[in-house]
């Protein structure tokens, strides 16, 4: 039930962000929506070229029952391209305002995100530096080790099994272990885990 | 006589010209950098916006874009290597 209440909140809200690539092709929108155990994100970004991205974005920090919205601006540091592999480097900033118990109040965040991709193997790191309220709210690190049981061509259904590790090093000092299945057809993408301390995890990526 | 000259003569211009029998060309291009379908779709939009390109096959398989154009058009190789850039990825060869 409360699965799919998520997913609905998910679509028909459009709240929420997930691991893909922050940056679409040039002249591409993505629809990225992302829920976890502590937060609600919903990410809607336009790339004017390959290297950059700027969107509009909502954070629900469920602890703290802090809303934040931001205009988020994504840039493609690097890029390696290979024979059957990419890896890239992203830096994504934000400024916004956050809304907590009727106050507002400036908002801002930045972070570095890392991913190396093969069709088969997937590993990222990124981390989450967020200050809200007057105050630090979040120092969040995540990293993601993923193998797809099978390779499948363009078009095909793509299957991934991944394992993701959170560890907030702000307020709560927590780290938390997130199996999660990811799906993965055309311009359409979907992930779905359990966090193993409590929390449902759920992704959904759209690219028009 | 008459009949295997024009045999003959057909052979050799689809030897000279690979057309399809709807008057298109292909252009396989190798890149690298393509390991999913966000990849595969990018070029796919990036080079559906080009006036002569008919139709796109990516394979992920292969590493290859096929591009089919126009008959009467052609994608010349320096726009190619332009659009694969500007896709965010790299190019390795063009086969005409």
């Amino acid at each position: 039930m409360r699965f799919t209440l998520l997913f609905l909140s998910a679509i028909i809200a459009m709240s929420a962000t997930a691991h893909a690539r922050p940056v679409s092709y040039p002249g591409g929108w993505t629809l990225m929506v992302m829920n976890d155990k502590d937060k609600n994100s919903s990410h809607i970004h336009y790339s004017p070229s390959a290297k950059h991205s700027i969107g509009w974005r909502h954070d629900y920090l469920r602890d703290s029952s802090t809303h934040i919205d931001s205009v988020q601006l994504n840039n493609l540091l690097k890029r390696w391209n290979k024979p059957q592999e990419q890896a890239n480097l992203y830096l994504k900033s934000g400024i916004g305002i956050s809304r907590e118990d009727g106050d507002f109040s400036p908002a801002a965040y930045t972070g570095i995100a890392a991913d190396w991709e093969t069709r088969r193997y997937f590993t990222s790191y990124e981390n989450h530096f967020l200050w809200a309220n007057n105050d630090t709210k979040h120092i969040e690190h995540k990293a993601r080790i993923g193998v797809a049981p099978y390779i499948g061509d363009y078009g095909d259904f793509h299957t991934w099994i991944m394992l993701q590790a959170d560890y907030d090093a702000g307020e709560q000092d927590s780290f938390s272990m997130t199996p999660l299945v990811r799906f993965f057809k055309g311009t359409t993408l979907v992930e779905a885990g359990y966090n193993l301390d409590d929390g449902i995890l759920f992704n959904f990526v759209q690219r028009f | 006589m008459k009949n295997i000259l024009g045999v003959l003569s057909i052979i050799m211009l689809l030897i000279a010209a690979p057309v399809h029998a709807e008057g298109t060309k292909d252009i396989i291009v190798k890149v690298d950098g393509m390991v999913c379908d966000f990849c595969a779709q990018s070029l796919t939009k990036i080079f559906g916006k080009e006036d002569s390109v008919n139709d796109i096959d990516v394979s992920l398989d292969d590493q290859t874009v096929t591009i089919d154009t126009k008959d009467d058009q052609d994608l010349p190789d320096e726009k190619i290597k332009e659009l694969i850039e500007w896709g965010g990825y790299d190019l390795v060869e063009i086969k005409r």
